[in-house]
């Protein structure tokens, strides 16, 4: 799904190389470094300032994630399709 | 033949991504929320007829270098293997040269056996089941005629698969009963090594005109569901592929806005075992609704796909698709990651393909990005 994507070295060996784990490895990576960490927001805050919180935090943690993101997933697609 | 044209297809527009293909209406089980009008209808399509459709797909202007088709049914295991090793045979000497065909087949799995097992192998076709979980959860809803549960035929699939090798992913239908049974069904995919799952819910469409979903309190309750499976899922990082998961993930990162493919025009081509065309949601196809009198935009026989685009229903309904979508664009703050929603649900829910909000988009759309979101900032 993501062929020019690097896997981070926690993941390789993973049963299913999933963007749930990619992003999950690094934020906890993140985390380790001891970068501060957001406070989770409730509703009242925009969704749309929230997504634009993670897209900034995802980019300066993995790049290449963003960037390598293929067309095809920026189409939502029919119910029936694969996963 | 009516002569072609590129009308209705903005080049800006995404290429044909889809071709669902309807062997048949007919299906061997009778689940409780089936949607589909014919599934008793024993009619097949024929290999002439699938010839046509390659013809009319394969000159398309609007191919990509990958077209994925999915055999749908019905069930599509019933019609015999020997027809789709013809029909995939004759789709591979005719599809263009730049042209990659994958093809899936989206089946309940009870007729797979040793032999379609080493179809699909040798073919290289993907395969989804539809299962619903533990027995309680997937017998209560998924029957054969006789009212048998099908669980255990359909286990036998999926260990026919696993000991060829063979990567299938699994589609679970969320009616009320499997909201209270997150842990249960995160348990029994990965007890049962299944790597894959995409969640569909119970919903109000064709001839299943209630939903248990739609009952007072249930966004309550299937957040609630999902939010559990998600940390489920966060929790154990490659253990389980969920496709909403996945897809909403890559919306949220995405620099674009979100399309959705089903109210594209033409991003996926429905065809039915007759050969009558349509786009937009392929559950349409063969579907009836008190305001139209039915959803195909044209036959193989007679029309290219532009042609599809002339036609007087076509017209009607690709612009009251195109207001719906207008209208989600200026009302809902989720539109950015959604893309305005799926026409068939709209119709069928509220009446008309220039509604808005649907039980369907507050349970899979929002519901699903308000609690992936949640996820990531938890974590961050």
């Amino acid at each position: 799904m993501y062929p020019n994507f690097v896997l981070p070295a926690p993941l390789q060996g993973v049963a299913v190389v999933t963007l749930v784990s990619v992003v999950a490895c690094a934020l906890a990576c993140d985390a380790r470094a001891s970068r501060p960490a957001i406070e989770p927001s409730a509703g009242d805050q925009e969704l749309s300032a929230r997504v634009s919180a993670i897209v900034e935090r995802i980019r300066l943690l993995e790049p290449r994630l963003l960037r390598d993101l293929p067309p095809e997933v920026k189409i939502v697609q029919w119910r029936n399709r694969r996963p | 033949m009516a002569a072609s044209s590129g009308i209705g297809v903005d080049p800006a527009e995404p290429r044909l991504r889809l071709l669902v293909l309807q062997p048949t209406p007919f299906c061997n089980i009778n689940c409780s929320y089936c949607y589909l009008p014919d599934r008793t209808a024993r009619a097949r399509m024929s290999l002439a007829t699938l010839d046509l459709v390659c013809k009319r797909v394969f000159e398309s202007a609007h191919l990509d270098g990958k077209l994925e088709v999915a055999w749908h049914g019905g069930e599509p295991l019933t019609v015999p293997l020997a027809w789709y090793e013809d029909a995939l045979a004759l789709m591979a000497a005719r599809r263009p040269a730049h042209v990659q065909l994958e093809h899936v087949f989206q089946t309940n799995g009870l007729l797979l056996n040793q032999d379609w097992a080493r179809f699909f192998a040798r073919s290289g076709t993907k395969v989804g089941l539809s299962i619903d979980g533990p027995a309680d959860l997937n017998d209560a809803h998924r029957r054969t005629r006789r009212g048998h549960g099908t669980l255990d035929r359909v286990m036998r699939a999926v260990h026919l698969l696993q000991d060829q090798e063979l990567p299938f992913h699994v589609i679970t239908v969320l009616t009320e009963a499997a909201l209270d049974h997150p842990d249960r069904l995160f348990d029994f995919y990965v007890g049962n090594d299944i790597k894959e799952v995409g969640f569909n819910i119970e919903e109000i469409e064709g001839v299943n005109t209630t939903s248990s979903l739609a009952r007072h309190g249930m966004e309550a309750k299937f957040r609630q569901f999902i939010r559990r499976f998600f940390e489920l899922v966060w929790a154990a990082p490659g253990q389980l592929k969920v496709r909403e998961l996945e897809s909403t993930i890559a919306l949220l990162l995405s620099d674009e806005p979100a399309r959705d493919e089903q109210n594209l025009p033409f991003a996926i081509i429905s065809v039915g075992h007759d050969g009558t065309m349509s786009t937009f949601s392929p559950e349409l196809l063969g579907m009836r609704h008190m305001r139209f009198e039915g959803f195909g935009f044209g036959h193989v026989a007679t029309h290219g796909l532009p042609d599809l685009a002339h036609d007087p229903l076509y017209r009607t309904i690709s612009a009251e698709i195109q207001r719906g979508v207008e209208a989600c664009q200026r009302e809902c703050r989720y539109f950015r990651w959604c893309g305005g929603g799926a026409p068939a649900n709209k119709l069928f829910e509220i009446g008309r393909f220039d509604a808005t909000e649907t039980m369907h988009c507050r349970l899979t759309r929002q519901v699903v990005i308000d609690e992936t979101v949640a996820q990531i900032e938890a974590r961050m």
